[in-house]
């Protein structure tokens, strides 16, 4: 019983491989979290505002009423008698002040909460709008305030959050795989054929394997069921670990290649890196020579 | 020191069993919806899942939690089949296109996600018909000149890479259900 509580002590509170690279964890979140609101800011009154593409009524139809909106923190703004679109934009800009801050380590841990709070709230304006990657951003973003938290207990904590990643990641696979694996299409490859055709326009390339060698979609499609639903296994298996973590990362930028999914693909790939952290990458000279100054 | 490991290990196993239990109410949503669609060990899996119930107080307490955490909406994509068609609602003033705003690659893709997204619940013509309207609405605001438009459900079906083989080709239905006019 005693040897059992240890080996799970050790487990989930004594990892501290790469604690030393957290700062460069917290940019990499943070830095990807930046760069994605400021693609979306061109568009912000379309994808954001009450009267955007998606009005606020048919919004709020679709999500729980219990979930912080940004219409209930511009309403207030809006009794002081600032306008609804300035009272919007001035959201995003404390959400884009946000980040910098937590970037460049001012109240790091505060800034953190607030970048979660807002995300939280922009993707429950936007619900039509929030697919796969907005949630992983989400969930990467709460995992950077755990990053974030300072004391004397940080290696309990760090060790903690990678471990809570690491889990994560095999809930997010298995079920990914699971789903996959009860239906038909992932077994004979139409599924890929269908995702590349739905997403992208059908091209030479996809056009001549789905015509001549439909067989390649096939073993893409099965790898991939097969790979993310045995993740927990092969990840934490000594022998596969690299070669699980090779592969997944592989799928990622073909995902961003083949169906322009670049959003998605890059957080989870940032995800993967901070979790299971192979050393190709974390020890590569560029980051050493980039690293960000620790406090 | 041991208060606070032990409080981070109840977070996470709430954590993983928040993700877990979510994960299992979106599947078991499959019986009433794609269970026909589903290979016998799919259908077994959804019909064992029947027992599977949490009481409704944690089911919300997870739901809150997932919420800020970016778990609450599960992670079976393109699941339990890629769909082999595509819904898109389109505008046309005197045949020429008006399209949907997106000015970057990102804010681009997630204006068309809205297809994806909302998907089944477009067929349902009551809903369908506000969404037309809200857009309408924000494209009648971004092009001024615009006074009356032209709206067409688009629906791709794609053959499956054995019907390909036979030779049948991507169907294409264009059908213009409504005009709009501004006022």
């Amino acid at each position: 019983m005693n040897i059992a509580a240890a080996k799970l002590n050790a487990f989930f509170f004594g990892y501290d491989k790469n604690i030393e690279k957290k700062n460069l964890f917290i940019t990499a979140i943070s830095l990807f979290g930046l760069l994605n609101i400021l693609l979306i800011l061109p568009d912000l009154y379309n994808i954001y505002s009450k009267s955007g593409i998606i009005n606020v009524e048919i919004n709020d139809f679709l999500i729980r009423k219990d979930q912080i909106r940004l219409a209930l923190i511009t309403d207030i703004i809006e009794q002081a008698g600032i306008r609804y679109e300035y009272a919007l934009a001035g959201i995003i800009a404390i959400y884009i002040c946000s980040f910098i801050f937590v970037l460049a380590n001012y109240y790091r841990l505060f800034f953190a909460i607030v970048v979660v709070l807002i995300h939280s709230a922009l993707i429950a304006s936007s619900y039509s709008f929030s697919y796969g990657a907005d949630y992983m951003i989400s969930f990467s973003l709460f995992v950077n305030v755990l990053l974030c938290i300072d004391s004397k207990y940080n290696r309990i904590v760090y060790s903690f959050t990678i471990r809570l990643i690491q889990l994560q990641l095999c809930v997010i696979y298995f079920f990914s795989g699971l789903g996959k694996a009860m239906g038909n299409n992932w077994y004979t490859g139409d599924a890929i054929w269908y995702l590349v055709s739905t997403y992208t326009d059908v091209n030479v390339l996809t056009a001549f394997i789905a015509t001549t060698v439909p067989f390649v979609f096939q073993v893409i499609s099965l790898s991939v069921v097969i790979a993310e639903l045995f993740y927990p296994f092969l990840i934490y298996n000594k022998i596969t670990k690299k070669t699980a973590l090779l592969y997944i990362i592989i799928t990622h930028l073909i995902i961003i290649l083949m169906i322009n999914l670049y959003t998605f693909g890059i957080v989870m790939i940032i995800l993967n890196v901070i979790a299971f952290q192979p050393k190709i990458i974390t020890e590569s000279k560029y980051l050493k020579k980039h690293e960000p100054i620790t406090e | 020191m041991k208060t606070l490991k032990t409080l981070l290990f109840a977070l996470l196993l709430f954590h993983i069993f928040s993700s877990f239990v979510i994960n299992i109410q979106i599947v078991k949503t499959w019986k009433s919806s794609t269970y026909s669609s589903l290979n016998r060990y799919g259908k077994s899996i959804i019909d064992a899942l029947e027992y599977f119930n949490i009481p409704e107080i944690i089911q919300t307490g997870m739901r809150n939690y997932s919420y800020y955490t970016g778990i609450e909406r599960g992670y079976e994509y393109y699941s339990p089949n890629a769909a082999d068609k595509k819904t898109e609602i389109l505008f046309k003033h005197n045949d020429i296109p008006v399209v949907l705003p997106g000015k970057t690659f990102e804010s681009s893709f997630k204006i068309k996600s809205i297809f994806t997204i909302l998907g089944g619940q477009l067929e349902n013509e009551g809903f369908r018909n506000r969404v037309i309207q809200s857009m309408a609405v924000r494209l009648f605001t971004l092009h001024p000149e615009i006074s009356q438009m032209d709206v067409v459900i688009e629906k791709k079906n794609f053959p499956s890479l054995a019907e390909i083989k036979q030779g049948k080709p991507i169907r294409i239905e264009e059908t213009t259900v409504y005009n709009i006019k501004k006022n």
